[in-house]
């Protein structure tokens, strides 16, 4: 038991998810704004992204930090405690992970005045979400008696997480000196994923004679993550699009405020790749202990595995293939301000709504940007969502044609108290006039 | 410098170790869970039908009754052949004479002529007188003067007198002797004597004196034959004869009388009333001896038969007989009557055996001895005839016919009568009951209907009491039923009926007993000769038979029953986890069951002998019954019991755990409850398993 607990603990922790870049919205890397938002146009003439080292942003994100799941015992040990764990989880909390991998990018001005950006590129992006709640461990940890005659569903338990590659081609317009705009279209190939459809669980136990009804009612579909060797996995198949919208507006020299709405298209994944694992729709399974007649001769041993072949039918997720279905991307709303207070202070205020397979998230952040240096740009934020605070911070070094960033959040505090963490990391080259 | 410290803050930016509280390797992958978990164990339906042991004589009525009856249609027979037999009886013998035989009258005549006369005197000198005198007659128209002959013999005269004998021995008889004088003068005296006439004896038979005899006139002599033996050849001897003539002279024609060669005397020998005893005869046709006697059958003192109608068997007679001629003998048997009805009658043609005998047997099929009033006594009348003979045959009043009559082999098809008073005793024997099936329910049983009905199924007409000494055993203890008598009804089913009203059957089946033995006495018409007829035919029977109906409407009064079970955790894959701080159970029952089970369990090590803890709780909780002892309603209750760590942690240790289950019916003391099949306890249990997991 101890193994599987702490298994769990370990599974919990090991599966992040990553938060959106807030930090480096407002950098001086074009790449990274460029991500963000598509109306970013870079100021030099041509821009290319080393391949696989342009881009690189990965974030995690836990509801627990360690001191919410560990206490101190008596030997001075550390010890899960179930009991913090419980109450330290939220019904909105969920793990995150996030990963954008770009491993090609190279753009271009155009245009007579040099105000078209066009680019391309390509990247892979993994966005996992995983959820649980505090009943779950408290159901599970207390044991079913500390419930009886109450019906526990869990049902806000559940995973989505997608990983694809993005072939991009996007342009950027400088529609007038204030204004610029930006459209990116994105031809998604699905390399895989995962889609709680739906995920019920629910307990019943009488307080009778302890008879438990089990309910669940179960539909995940996933793609690419089947024994490939089982299904003829053929990634091209699973096709979709996507395209990012952005604009930014030069109120003032000091003020400026932008738009992006990105990640918006969705993915269908092909019947061939395809797995549904279902119960077909709620099945119910009242365990009412071993029965037992006088009028005949009852082979318990025989009856404790007929309970657990019933219990394992009926509950059985069956596989389905040749169904294909389609997820959405997590779409991405950002709304930003920045005030350019003098060359070298900038303040900026952000508000980034990100679409969760059941919800979105809200981050507000505000943000500082110190030039340094000409080519030296330290960037600091702090962000809340959920209640939760974060700091981050990191640095922009562009020094002739290079362009190198790196940006973490959270990674100052005390590994105890982290809840989540980020790290961006890119190079690329940038040429031409710097404008 | 400013540059300087910015740079130092970027720096503990990037650096991914930051400052810490604690210290990671800290971290313990001990894990301590406080866990209640709530499992359903079990829905338990018993239904009383189900508990009860297999048994053959368990049975269970429409509406669910238990019964537990045992049925044995016959535990003992009585053929009709052992109540009365009818044994081949001791033939009677009757010896009985032939005695004295009569003959017919014996008529002879003996002529004797005056010549031959003359001619035998003694005085021979007379011959030629006589001569002259029939010469001179002859002239003289057969006149002439009759010579006197003086008294002498005259000689001796034999013949054969009869042909119904060579000879004889009378015991009776007279012979007479009639003397015709034909001569022309009287016979002055005459002596004549009449012998026999053989070789061998030539005695006298009697003697006759006559005198006076007038011419063409008789006289006649009789004598007694008795003890006489007389032979067929006969003599008479004229000892004496004496005839005073007229005298010499011829010519005194006074003195002229009569007189030719051809005159004689007749002598007329009349037999009469013969009753021989011995000789040499021919049988003449006569009654021979009869008589009646008895055949008395042989049956007990007070046994009176009425009737007995035969089926088999016959009638035996053997004779000796020494008789040398035919008996012709006629037997009747009155009580003996034929298939038509009528008396019996035979005619036995007897002949001389000699020194062996003869025999017949007359079967007896279809004939009935019926007895009219006699004692069990058949009287057998008999005559006989001696038949006639046309040759000689020696004769003895003594010869004899041994006549021996007898029954044998008989076989009834019915008997009517009075048996008597028979009393006989019943060879101790088990009864075929095991009650022990009601110990296998529960022990302390005490049922309040029990019933032991004894069927006798008695086809004879003869009633019967049985004095029944029935007793149970188990171990040392053993109860007697001490019931009545049972009166058995003559062609009747009789039906004897044992409960506990009667006797102490509710005492004897409460015992349980391994044994049931019975034995006792069996007395015939127990109220006497009441002037019913008693019949009994060939098989018929008595059959016994037994119902011992045990219905299970009883009392459990504190009854207790242990047992010891194994338990064995200790090498077990079961066994309870050491994380088990407490287990609760709880039991939602619903119980038809008239009964208080309390349930104690002590947990032993049975190799140091020492009881490591107990368990107590209420496992059953009676419903409650209306009069009739049936149940209301279930009894729902709920209840609980825990097992804390002490006692989890003897359940691990222990070895055997010693059940100690009481029982008591519903109300005990002031009802009785019925258990029917379909009496049900439903037990939903489940259990709480508060677990205290440090790992």
């Amino acid at each position: 038991m101890k193994k599987y607990i702490f298994a769990f603990i370990t599974i919990l922790y090991s599966s992040m998810y990553a938060q959106s870049i807030h930090t480096g919205y407002h950098s001086n890397a074009f790449i990274l704004k460029s991500a963000s938002n598509p109306a970013a146009i870079p100021k030099s003439n041509s821009v290319f992204g080393v391949s696989g080292l342009s881009n690189i942003s990965v974030g995690v994100q836990s509801p627990l930090s360690l001191n919410e799941v560990f206490q101190k015992g008596e030997d001075d040990s550390l010890r899960v405690h179930f009991p913090s764990i419980i109450s330290g989880l939220d019904d909105q909390d969920a793990f995150n992970f996030s990963g954008r991998t770009n491993l090609l990018n190279l753009g271009f001005r155009v245009g007579y005045d040099k105000n078209v950006f066009i680019y391309f590129g390509d990247e892979v992006v993994v966005d996992v979400y995983a959820k649980i709640s505090s009943d779950v461990f408290e159901y599970l940890t207390k044991g079913n008696a500390a419930f009886l005659d109450r019906q526990m569903n869990f049902d806000k338990e559940r995973i989505d997480a997608i990983s694809y590659n993005s072939l991009y081609l996007g342009s950027a317009f400088q529609v007038s000196d204030e204004l610029s705009l930006g459209l990116r279209l994105k031809y998604l190939s699905g390399i895989s994923s995962i889609h709680t459809e739906k995920l019920l669980l629910g307990f019943h136990t009488d307080s009778e004679f302890y008879q438990t009804t089990l309910t669940a009612d179960l539909l995940i579909k996933s793609s690419g993550l089947e024994d490939l060797d089982a299904i003829e996995f053929d990634p091209t198949l699973n096709n979709g699009f996507a395209l990012d919208v952005g604009a930014i507006y030069q109120v003032t020299d000091e003020l400026e405020l932008s738009f992006a709405l990105t990640d918006v298209g969705s993915i269908n994944w092909a019947a061939e790749n395809n797995e549904y694992h279902t119960t077909d729709g709620e099945k119910t399974f009242l365990f009412e202990g071993l029965t037992q007649s006088s009028g005949q001769v009852e082979d318990l041993e025989k009856q404790m595995e007929d309970i657990a072949d019933s219990l394992a039918n009926t509950m059985e997720v069956n596989a389905i293939n040749d169904v294909s279905y389609t997820t959405n991307l997590n779409s991405n709303l950002i709304v930003s301000g920045k005030y350019q207070l003098t060359d070298k202070h900038g303040f900026s205020l952000l508000f980034h709504s990100k679409k969760l397979p059941e919800s979105r998230i809200n981050t507000y952040a505000a943000g500082y940007q110190l030039q340094l240096a000409k080519s030296f740009e330290i960037l600091a934020s702090y962000k809340n969502f959920n209640g939760i605070s974060n700091i981050g911070g990191g640095f922009v070094w562009s020094p002739g044609p290079f362009q190198w960033h790196m940006l973490a959040e959270n990674l100052v505090l005390d590994v105890f108290d982290l809840k989540n963490v980020a790290l961006h990391f890119g190079l690329s080259l940038n040429f031409g006039r710097d404008r | 410098m400013s540059k300087l410290r910015i740079l130092s803050s970027l720096f503990c930016l990037m650096t991914f170790m930051s400052c810490m509280e604690e210290d990671l390797n800290k971290i313990s992958n001990d894990v301590h869970l406080d866990a209640d978990i709530a499992i359903p164990l079990i829905q338990s339906t018993t239904t009383l039908g189900d508990l009860l042991p297999e048994d053959e004589n368990l049975n269970i009525e429409e509406d669910g009754y238990i019964k537990i009856a045992y049925r044995e249609e016959s535990i003992a027979t009585i053929e009709s052949d052992s109540l009365l037999q009818i044994e081949d009886q001791t033939p009677t013998q009757n010896n009985f004479e032939v005695g004295v035989i009569s003959l017919s009258d014996i008529n002879h005549q003996q002529r004797i002529l005056l010549t031959e006369l003359v001619g035998n005197l003694d005085d021979q000198s007379i011959v030629q007188v006589i001569d002259d005198a029939f010469e001179y007659a002859a002239n003289n128209n057969n006149k002439a003067p009759f010579p006197d002959i003086d008294r002498q013999s005259g000689g001796s005269y034999s013949q054969t007198a009869t042909d119904q004998f060579s000879h004889i021995t009378m015991s009776e008889g007279n012979l007479s002797i009639e003397v015709v004088n034909n001569f022309g003068v009287s016979i002055d005296y005459l002596q004549l004597q009449l012998k026999n006439n053989d070789n061998s004896d030539q005695s006298q038979i009697g003697e006759f004196i006559f005198e006076d005899i007038l011419p063409n006139s008789s006289q006649s002599s009789s004598i007694s034959l008795t003890n006489k033996k007389m032979y067929n050849n006969l003599s008479f001897d004229v000892v004496a004869v004496e005839i005073k003539g007229t005298g010499p002279n011829v010519f005194d024609v006074s003195t002229h009388v009569e007189i030719e060669s051809t005159d004689d005397i007749l002598i007329n020998v009349n037999g009469t009333n013969i009753s021989v005893t011995e000789g040499d005869v021919k049988f003449p046709e006569q009654d021979g001896p009869s008589d009646t006697f008895e055949l008395d059958l042989e049956f007990e003192d007070d046994v009176l038969i009425d009737v007995i109608y035969l089926s088999g068997g016959a009638l035996e007679y053997t004779y000796q007989s020494s008789i040398n001629t035919v008996l012709e003998l006629d037997i009747e048997i009155s009580q003996l009557k034929t298939p038509g009805g009528d008396s019996f009658k035979t005619t036995i043609q007897v002949l001389n055996t000699g020194s062996g005998i003869s025999s017949t047997s007359i079967p007896l099929e279809n004939y009935r001895f019926d007895f009219e009033g006699q004692q069990n006594k058949l009287d057998i009348n008999y005559s006989s005839k001696i038949k006639s003979s046309n040759t000689y045959s020696s004769f003895n009043q003594d010869d004899f016919v041994n006549l021996t009559i007898g029954v044998v082999d008989l076989d009834f098809s019915k008997i009517e009568g009075y048996f008597g008073q028979i009393n006989e005793s019943i060879d101790s024997d088990a009864l075929d009951v095991d009650v022990s099936v009601l110990g296998d329910i529960a022990s302390g049983i005490k049922l309040e209907t029990p019933a032991l009905t004894f069927v006798v199924d008695n086809e004879t007409g003869i009633p019967f009491e049985i004095d029944l000494d029935l007793e149970g055993f188990k171990g040392s203890e053993s109860v007697n039923l001490e019931g009545p008598k049972m009166n058995i009804k003559a062609s009747d089913i009789s039906e004897v009926t044992y409960d506990a009203t009667n006797s102490k059957l509710s005492e004897l089946v409460a015992l349980t007993p391994s044994t049931i033995t019975y034995s006792g006495s069996v007395t015939s018409n127990p109220s006497g000769n009441t002037g019913v007829k008693n019949s009994i035919s060939p098989g018929q029977k008595i059959n016994i038979g037994f119902e011992m109906d045990l219905p299970l409407y009883l009392r459990i009064d504190d009854a207790i029953t242990s047992d010891t079970i194994a338990v064995d955790f200790a090498d077990s894959d079961e066994k309870p986890s050491d994380n088990i701080e407490r287990v609760s159970f709880k039991m939602n029952v619903q119980n038809e069951f008239p009964l208080n089970v309390d349930l104690k369990v002590y947990l032993a090590d049975s190799i140091s002998g020492s009881v490591l803890d107990s368990l107590e709780f209420d496992l059953l909780e009676a419903a409650e019954v209306d009069e009739d002892g049936k149940t209301l309603a279930p009894k729902k209750y709920t209840t609980t019991f825990e097992l804390d760590s002490d006692q989890v942690d003897a359940l691990n240790n222990a070895n055997q755990a010693l059940l100690d289950i009481r029982m008591n019916s519903y109300d005990v003391e002031n009802r009785a409850v019925k258990l029917y099949a379909d009496y049900e306890f439903v037990i939903k249990a489940g259990v709480i398993l508060q677990l205290n997991i440090e790992e």
